[in-house]
């Protein structure tokens, strides 16, 4: 996470560019999120040190209808972060777009029936790395504006059914790209090495 | 593969244009579902240029479109097979390239790149004979790399002289991107032979060397 606790920026006449950082140095609390006016929140998340940053990441996620940006991208605490965000089983109404990759793990994170209250109906761009998400169906099916779908690195023994996945494809008309990739046997790799 | 097959028989994408597989080691490519999906599709109906690279760790084939403009690549299938070493790459990617065989009848250019840094010795002549079979109508054949040159040119040379124009009728201009190198011995000699040969069936074959200087074949 950045540093600063608040930035105002007056870009032009047209934009004014409003930004929250939260940090270790300079920590903002649930308070200042309170008082947040209600405009849109990017999370942006890479290289996270602490759980306390998890704690202040989940205190801007719980503002879940203010969200419409988040990506993901850290290795460290992604269990802790994944078990508190999947408990926020609220729809993200403005999520525009979701990027969470997962480093590989001893075990599989798993994303549940109610993640994002199974709801987004903003959702234009979905990216999940190396996160299984057997239910992806309930998510899909309020996901009509979806423009790109990418399910990368997706563990052989947590794949998704062929008949279930294409019914909910073809109920996202505006998709132009879609991304399926399973990550590579270990046990191939042993043999090419 | 089972499973991209299923989802291939699955669906419809009358407005795709870009489309990449990737595929992990395995002996057998049976795949005559994903030969038929992309026979059937409109955008790959008809594949004009194709370029081959085979690396250390894979064999990457990318398939385009009749170029408009420098760089256009807006038809285009790339598949990827992870394996190797580089008899099993060729093998891999002829039983691939086979499934959809009818869509590869109008290359006109193929580009072939070596990137393999130990294959010596480990590919016979013939692989390659069969291989270049594929590509029947080929007009303009690059090798890229001095690797590719040192495996491709004996397999175009014993072709021509055993079966004449059978295998590549249509070869016109032979291009090799070498950054600099070019052949000498018995490998100068083999290009010799093949010029004549097919001069011989009356069909003229150019050879060009990429020229790092001016940065054009000459």
């Amino acid at each position: 996470m950045q540093v600063a606790p608040l930035s105002i920026t007056a870009y032009n006449t047209h934009r004014l560019d409003l930004k929250l950082y939260c940090s270790q140095k300079r920590s903002v609390n649930s308070k200042m999120l309170d008082i947040w006016p209600a405009l849109p929140t990017i999370i942006y998340v890479q290289g996270m040190q602490s759980k306390e940053d998890v704690t202040r990441l989940m205190t801007a996620l719980r503002q879940h209808n203010q969200v419409c940006k988040i990506s993901y991208c850290n290795g460290q605490f992604q269990d802790s972060f994944l078990k508190e965000f999947v408990a926020i089983d609220k729809p993200f109404l403005a999520l525009t777009t979701l990027k969470l990759f997962f480093s590989f793990g001893k075990e599989v994170p798993v994303l549940p029936d109610s993640f994002l209250g199974g709801s987004a109906p903003c959702l234009r761009s979905l990216d999940l790395n190396g996160i299984s998400y057997p239910s992806i169906g309930k998510l899909l099916s309020s996901t009509t504006n979806l423009v790109r779908l990418s399910l990368w690195d997706i563990p052989h023994s947590r794949y998704i059914a062929p008949k279930m996945i294409v019914p909910c494809l073809s109920m996202l008309p505006r998709l132009k790209s879609l991304f399926l990739g399973f990550r590579y046997p270990q046990s191939w790799a042993h043999q090419t090495s | 593969m089972t499973y991209l097959e299923d989802i291939l028989s699955l669906i419809e994408t009358p407005m795709l244009t870009k489309s990449y597989f990737c595929f992990f080691n395995q002996l057998v490519f049976d795949t005559p579902i994903i030969g038929h999906f992309i026979c059937h599709m409109e955008t790959f109906t008809t594949f004009h240029r194709a370029c081959m690279e085979f690396f250390s760790w894979a064999v990457v084939v990318t398939l385009l479109g009749q170029e408009v403009m420098a760089d256009d690549n807006r038809e285009t299938l790339r598949l990827e097979i992870s394996c190797k070493p580089l008899d099993w790459q060729l093998s891999a990617l002829a039983q691939v390239l086979n499934s959809f065989l009818y869509s590869l009848l109008a290359l006109e250019a193929v580009k072939i790149a070596v990137s393999c840094e130990d294959w010596q010795g480990e590919i016979e002549v013939i692989q390659w004979q069969e291989f270049l079979q594929l590509f029947i109508f080929a007009k303009k054949v690059t090798l890229v790399h001095k690797d590719s040159v040192w495996l491709v040119v004996p397999a175009l040379q014993e072709l021509a002289r055993e079966r004449a124009t059978e295998v590549l009728p249509a070869l016109q201009n032979l291009f090799l991107w070498t950054y600099g190198w070019q052949p000498s011995g018995p490998l100068k000699e083999a290009i010799g032979q093949l010029i004549t040969t097919q001069q011989l069936h009356s069909h003229s074959l150019t050879v060009q060397y990429w020229d790092n200087n001016s940065r054009k074949y000459i």
